[in-house]
């Protein structure tokens, strides 16, 4: 009888204490090389997808893949959530590569926004060849961390 | 109680609280709402220009219609879900008292035991039909209304309309385990507070705590607690180097949550005299 009527409870009490000392052996959920891992790969693909959607081809460089980011100014540790990161990512412009500065919102779910120099990369908006309206995978994009 | 001879009538009890459910005008109405719902949404969205940019998927709401289960998912997943499962489950054990039935079910030939897993698992049942309808409905909605051109992924690569159609679906199934965790912690505040409104809106009430938890910078341990939590494990799925930890981790923090929320509320409920009444 009492060993019935405790059992449910300590299955309970053993199952909250293994789960938070397994959660304890996490470390901070967004770094700047997860997130420089995620955007680089990310905007290379949606400068492919601008393209394919403009109904061009492209031959989207390597070095597009890769991003530098950083968060708020040069005190600020580069990890943890905030609207106040910058990626650097790489744009071509004839033959050449510029770079050009991305800012970016991390939430705490470690989803991101990235939003990108209209100037360089187009408005909101394109038209694709057919004349109707698509968004501009390069004005902004989302992407997730894996946060596991 | 240590041997009792009769069966606990685990499945007559789940019958009749099926047919119970069937006959509500509030669950119809839920079941009916979540499939046509979506369709009312997408409608909305086509009349206009501006998208749900800051949801994940909405800027492609208007390209793709893959995205509007996407987009259906993260609005539910963080405070419908919760609220709707509990519409069932968080009354139907306080229905008993609101009725002072109590004593009439547990003298048929149901014990505690059969009459609790049958109005348990009565509530999961709702909650699985809950998310298959919505999942159903917005997809249908987004394909039917919007088309069936590919969909971007997280990742900024288009997933073909066959493959995009099973990744909404596999997105949809991991809403079921912090669902059926949210279904269990309404069936608890049933039994414990014998209130219909409070185990209704009670966990609703603890999601939307959990959420602003979620928001707090620093105790990312913390975040990895919270039931609210697993509504995003999906996101790995929609990369294109899909990652599956966040999901296994969900589905373990949904079970314990489960399984707590399951014994807590039955300890209660063998505990509690129906003589009074």
């Amino acid at each position: 009888m009492t060993s019935n009527r405790t059992r449910p409870l300590a299955t309970l009490l053993t199952g909250a204490a293994l789960l938070a000392a397994s959660a304890g052996c996490g470390t901070v959920d967004i770094t700047r090389v997860k997130l420089q891992d995620d955007v680089g790969p990310t905007y290379r693909n949606m400068y492919v997808l601008q393209h394919r959607l403009l109904g061009q081809d492209t031959d989207a460089p390597a070095r597009l893949a890769t991003a530098a980011c950083a968060k708020g100014g040069p005190e600020t540790p580069d990890e943890g959530p905030g609207d106040d990161w910058t990626c650097q990512v790489y744009w071509p412009v004839n033959g050449t590569l510029q770079t050009l500065s991305y800012e970016v919102q991390v939430k705490a779910t470690g989803c991101y926004t990235a939003q990108g120099p209209a100037y360089n990369v187009g408005q909101q908006n394109l038209h694709d060849p057919d004349g109707r309206t698509v968004p501009n995978p390069l004005y902004a994009f989302d992407g997730c961390l894996n946060t596991g | 109680m240590t041997t009792d001879p009769r069966p606990h009538g685990v499945a007559t009890a789940y019958r009749w609280e099926m047919e119970k459910l069937a006959a509500l005008l509030r669950v119809r109405l839920t079941a009916v709402a979540c499939f046509l719902a979506p369709f009312g949404l997408v409608a909305a969205l086509r009349l206009q220009d501006a998208v749900p940019a800051d949801t994940l998927f909405g800027r492609w709401t208007h390209f793709s219609g893959f995205a509007t289960p996407m987009v259906v998912l993260v609005f539910t997943g963080q405070w419908a879900l919760p609220l709707l499962t509990c519409l069932v489950a968080g009354d139907i054990f306080a229905s008993e008292d609101r009725y002072d039935t109590w004593k009439t079910i547990l003298t048929r030939s149901c014990t505690r035991l059969g009459v609790f897993w049958g109005k348990a698992f009565a509530g999961m049942t709702f909650a699985v039909l809950v998310v298959v309808l919505l999942a159903l409905g917005s997809l249908a909605a987004g394909v039917l209304v919007i088309g069936a051109r590919p969909l971007v992924s997280l990742s900024g690569t288009l997933i073909p309309p066959g493959p995009a159609a099973g990744l909404v679906l596999e997105s949809w199934a991991t809403a079921v385990p912090p669902t059926l965790g949210f279904t269990a912690m309404g069936l608890l505040f049933s039994v414990a507070t014998r209130n219909g409104p409070a185990g209704i809106l009670g966990p609703s009430a603890v999601g939307l705590v959990m959420q602003l938890l979620s928001f707090v910078n620093g105790v990312d341990v913390l975040r990895h607690l919270l039931l609210t939590t697993p509504y995003g494990s999906w996101h790995g799925l929609m990369s294109a180097h899909p990652y599956y930890a966040p999901l296994l981790w969900g589905g373990l923090v949904s079970a314990v949550y489960l399984a707590g929320c399951l014994a807590a509320g039955y300890l209660l409920l063998r505990r509690r005299s129906f003589d009074e009444g």
